[in-house]
C-alpha cells in the first residue's frame, strides 16, 4: 500500500489547538512552580521535583479507588507530596546545604528509590485517574471537539498562579520567602529561622507539584517513568522562563505549552525537538532565562 | 493510505497528532504501547474520534492487561492479538484457571503465554530427545516439537521460525471489565511466522 504523505495540516481546528496548549502549559506550571521556588529560595536544583508529581498522581489514584471523590484525591496527593518534600528537605538537603553537586546526586537517589517503591505498590502498568464526573464529557468548539477537563485544567492553573502570586507579593510571609531568593544571609541578620523557612517552601512547592500529579492524572495517567518524563519538561520551563521566579514558570509554562501543541499540530513530524529549539535559543541569548530573578 | 503520523515514545498529549486525522478517513490504525497505548486510547476518545472513526490496532494497543485502565475508551477498538485469555480452548482454559487461582485472580497474560509455551516447547523437546540435552540434539527435537500451547497449535518451520495462529479481536465488555473477544479464530490459517 503507498504511503502519501499530505503536507498541509488536514482539518486542524487552530482554536481546539490553542486552548489545549493553554491547558497543557498551565498544568506544566503546576509542575515546575514549585521547583523553580525551591531553586530560587534555597538554591536546590531538585531532581526528585518529578517524583514528586508522580507520587501525588499515584495517591491521588488510590484515594479515589478507594472510593473518595476527586477533591478529596487532590489534597491527598498535594499531602503526601508535601510530607515527602518536608522529609527530604529536612532530613537530607538541609544536611547538604550549599554543596550542589551532592544535592544533585542525592535528589536524583531519591527519585531512583522513589521510582522502585512506586512500582512495587502500584505495578508496572499505567494507572487511570478519572476526571470527576461533572467534568467528565467534551464540547464541541467550532467543529473540533475539546474535553471539559482540559479546559477546567485552565482554571485549576489560574486559580494556583493567582493564589501564588497574592501569597509572594502580598503577604509577610511572601516577602520573607522573596527576600530569601534575593539574599538569604540578610534574611538570617534579621532573625529569620532559615532552617524552618525552607522546610516550609520546600514543603510547599512539593505540595504544588503532588496537586499537579492529581490535575494531570486525567491527562498524563499514574505511571512508573513519569517522574523522569515530567522532569525534563520541567527542566526545559524554569530554563525558558528563568529559575527563582513565579512568574518566569508561568510564562515559561505557557510557552512550552502553546509551542508544543501548536508546533506538533502544524508539524508533527517534528514534534520530538520542538520544545528544545526554543530552549537552545533562550539559553544562547538570555541565559538566566525571560524572567529570572536573580541574575 | 491517505496519511501517517509519528508521534515520538512516550507522548504525553496526543491532542495536536489526533487534530492531524485527516477529515475524509475512513477507519485509523494505531501503533502503541504500554502507557503510550493507554493514554492514546482515552485521549482517541475524550478528543471525539472514537465516535468518528473506527479504530484497528497492533495487539499491543490493547493487550490484556492495559484493558483494566483504557477501561471504556477501549471498547470496540479491533486488533490481532497473540494471545488473548479468552482464547477457546482446552490446554487455554486450564491454564487460566490455575494461573488466576496462583495470582490473586488476574488473568494471564501475552508475556505470560508465551513464557508458558516456551517451557512447553522445551519440555516435549527434551522428552523426545529423552532428556538428552546437547545443544544439537536439542535444537534438532525443537524444531519437530508440535505442543497444543495456550495460543493454539505451535510448530516450527525449516528455518527455525515459530509457526502459530494469530487472532482477530474485538475489546468487548464482560462482567465488571472488558475482553479482547475473538472474532475469527483460526482454521488452519492464517498464520504468522517470525
Amino acid at each position: 500500500m503507498p504511503i502519501v504523505d499530505c503536507k498541509e495540516g488536514g482539518a486542524v481546528n487552530w482554536t481546539v489547538q490553542i486552548v489545549n496548549g493553554l491547558s497543557f502549559g498551565f498544568l506544566l506550571f503546576l509542575l515546575s512552580s514549585g521547583l523553580s521556588l525551591s531553586f530560587g529560595v534555597m538554591r536546590v536544583l531538585n531532581l526528585n521535583h518529578g517524583g514528586l508529581f508522580a507520587i501525588g498522581a499515584f495517591v491521588g489514584y488510590s484515594v479515589q479507588q478507594a472510593g473518595a471523590g476527586f477533591p478529596v484525591a487532590c489534597l491527598a496527593g498535594a499531602a503526601a507530596a508535601f510530607v515527602l518534600g518536608a522529609l527530604e528537605q529536612r532530613l537530607m538537603l538541609w544536611r547538604i546545604r550549599g554543596d550542589e553537586l551532592a544535592q544533585s546526586l542525592a535528589t536524583f537517589g531519591v527519585v531512583l528509590i522513589l521510582a522502585d517503591v512506586e512500582q512495587t505498590i502500584w505495578g508496572a502498568t499505567a494507572k487511570r485517574v478519572e476526571p470527576p464526573s461533572w467534568l467528565g464529557g467534551s464540547v464541541d468548539i467550532g467543529g473540533g471537539v475539546l474535553p471539559v477537563y482540559r479546559i477546567a485544567v485552565i482554571a485549576f492553573g489560574v486559580i494556583v498562579a493567582v493564589a501564588l502570586f497574592l501569597l509572594l507579593e502580598r503577604t509577610r510571609l511572601g516577602s520573607i520567602v522573596r527576600g530569601g531568593v534575593d539574599d538569604d544571609e540578610l534574611l538570617r541578620l534579621q532573625g529569620v529561622n532559615l532552617r524552618t523557612l525552607f522546610m516550609w517552601v520546600f514543603a510547599a512547592g512539593a505540595g504544588i507539584a503532588g496537586l499537579g500529579g492529581v490535575l494531570g492524572g486525567p491527562i498524563l495517567g499514574a505511571y512508573v517513568g513519569e517522574e523522569y518524563d515530567v522532569l525534563t519538561l520541567a527542566l526545559v520551563v524554569v530554563v525558558i522562563g528563568g529559575l527563582g521566579s513565579i512568574e518566569g514558570a508561568l510564562v515559561g509554562a505557557l510557552f512550552v505549552g502553546l509551542i508544543n501543541n501548536l508546533g506538533t499540530a502544524a508539524f508533527p513530524t517534528l514534534s520530538a525537538f520542538l520544545i528544545y529549539v526554543p530552549m537552545i535559543l533562550v539559553l544562547a541569548i538570555r541565559p538566566n532565562g525571560l524572567l529570572a530573578r536573580r541574575a | 493510505m491517505l496519511k501517517s503520523i509519528y508521534a515520538p515514545l512516550g507522548t504525553q498529549d496526543f491532542a495536536p497528532f489526533l487534530a492531524n486525522i485527516p477529515s475524509d478517513a475512513d477507519a485509523a490504525i494505531a501503533f502503541f504501547g504500554g502507557t503510550d497505548a493507554t493514554r492514546f486510547t482515552q485521549q482517541f476518545d475524550q478528543f471525539g474520534w472514537k465516535a468518528k472513526l473506527p479504530l484497528y490496532g497492533h495487539w499491543s494497543l490493547t493487550v490484556d492487561p492495559l484493558l483494566a485502565q483504557e477501561g471504556k475508551s477501549a471498547e470496540g477498538i479491533t486488533t490481532v492479538q497473540e494471545y488473548t485469555s479468552a482464547i477457546d480452548n482446552a490446554t487455554n482454559k486450564k491454564f487460566v484457571e490455575d494461573w488466576k487461582a496462583a495470582h490473586n485472580g488476574t488473568p494471564p497474560n501475552a508475556w505470560n503465554s508465551q513464557g508458558y509455551t516456551a517451557a512447553m516447547v522445551i519440555a516435549a523437546a527434551l522428552e523426545s530427545t529423552k532428556g538428552k540435552a546437547s545443544g544439537e540434539e536439542l535444537g534438532k527435537a525443537v524444531r519437530a516439537v508440535k505442543v497444543d500451547a495456550p495460543l493454539g497449535k505451535v510448530t516450527f518451520n525449516s528455518n527455525g521460525g515459530i509457526v502459530a495462529p494469530i487472532y482477530y479481536a474485538v475489546v468487548k465488555a464482560s462482567g465488571s471489565g472488558y475482553v479482547n473477544a475473538i472474532v475469527s479464530a483460526p482454521s488452519g490459517a492464517p498464520t504468522t511466522t517470525s
